[in-house]
């Protein structure tokens, strides 16, 4: 049970680095600000703070100092993930609207004071000892937030894209990579949801068969939907593209 | 979000050429833009032409319009007279376009 967690985990991280990684030198070359906030919050969230956070409370025989640099980084990337996913978020859906700037504002204060909260009052040592204490430990139920959004968004964009299919008004792989995305970032709120659930049970969702099999596919899940989204094999993109008519006049070509 | 100029035009033409009165044009555009997945702030030109030529008629139909095709045409041509200006702000879908390009 536990290969199938971590493999899934696994899978989770490795995309999570690859395509934020991608997505970045995206951003380098179009200077395109929604690349590069995606792909930076895929690199922070799920290719160093997510990994960070196992190492720092899992790994044996580091020292002191060196875990509490880990949960410092761990912080550091969290908060920059995060924002950065809900930073894409406002850019990408919400351009523009005050409400949404405010709401992106409120999620990164939250995570700083989380962090400040957790530093000044019990330190870093007793969240490194009982990770489910302390105000830290609440980042798991603020992270729900931009990623909700995140999901709520991409599909409720999805549903119309996909209304505008049946009129030759949108592409059908810029219609599929907004589903792919909405799959993903669910799966991986689902994760943190079904975490909550099991702390909320008195039980540790990796130490359960049935916790482990959800990692593992829901994990398996975010992978799988990410990598087809943001660098899909050519033979996936064939098969999305005869599946469906090409996108007319008012539609937006994928690579346009 | 604004209403988008093409919007606004598209729903005084309605209202000419129909005995509908502002609310009701204004709705019956709404509806046939959300069944088409588009919205008032942000659908163009060309968008809403191939709304005026699919969907369009139909809802017109079903209010009891009569030549529905003709009030349609009616409304394209009073289209070709409205300035657009280029939004400066991309679309969800423009930019999603971008996010899988191999570029």
């Amino acid at each position: 049970m536990v290969v199938i967690a971590s493999l899934g985990a696994g899978l989770f991280i490795l995309a999570s680095l690859f395509v934020g990684g991608r997505l970045l030198m995206l951003a380098y070359t179009t200077r395109g600000t929604a690349e590069f906030l995606l792909g930076l919050g895929l690199f922070c969230m799920g290719g160093i703070g997510y990994p960070l956070m196992a190492i720092m409370t899992r790994a044996d025989g580091l020292s002191d100092t060196v875990r509490c640099t880990l949960l410092i980084v761990h912080m550091c990337t969290s908060t920059l993930g995060m924002g950065a996913l809900a930073g894409f978020t406002r850019r990408v859906f919400r351009p523009g609207q005050a409400w949404a700037g405010a709401f992106l504002a409120s999620i990164i204060l939250g995570f700083v004071a989380l962090a400040l909260l957790q530093i000044v009052g019990p330190g870093l040592m007793a969240f490194i000892e009982d990770p489910k204490s302390g105000p830290w430990s609440s980042k798991v139920y603020l992270s729900f937030i931009p990623m909700t959004w995140a999901g709520v968004e991409s599909i409720r964009y999805y549903s119309m894209l996909h209304k505008r299919l049946e009129l030759d008004l949108a592409d059908p792989v810029v219609t599929d990579r907004m589903r792919l995305w909405g799959i993903s970032i669910l799966a991986a709120d689902s994760i943190t949801v079904f975490g909550v659930a099991f702390n909320l049970m008195g039980l540790s969702i990796t130490a359960t068969p049935i916790g482990s099999i959800l990692i593992g596919a829901l994990g398996l899940v975010t992978a799988g939907a990410l990598w087809l989204a943001f660098m899909p094999p050519q033979s996936y993109l064939d098969r999305v593209r005869a599946s469906r008519p090409l996108g007319g006049a008012g539609s937006v070509k994928e690579g346009a | 979000m604004a209403d988008s100029p093409i919007f606004t035009a598209a729903c005084s033409r309605l209202e000419e050429a129909t005995s509908f009165n502002t609310l009701e044009s204004r709705g019956t555009v709404r509806i046939a833009l959300k069944s088409a997945g588009l919205e008032a702030g942000s659908v163009t030109s060309e968008q809403m032409t191939v709304v005026l030529e699919r969907v369009m008629p139909k809802e017109l139909s079903a209010r009891g319009v009569e030549d529905p095709e003709g009030v349609c045409a009616s409304i394209r041509s009073a289209l070709d007279h409205v300035s657009t200006s280029e939004s400066s702000t991309e679309t969800p879908d423009a930019i999603f376009a971008r996010l899988g390009s191999r570029s």
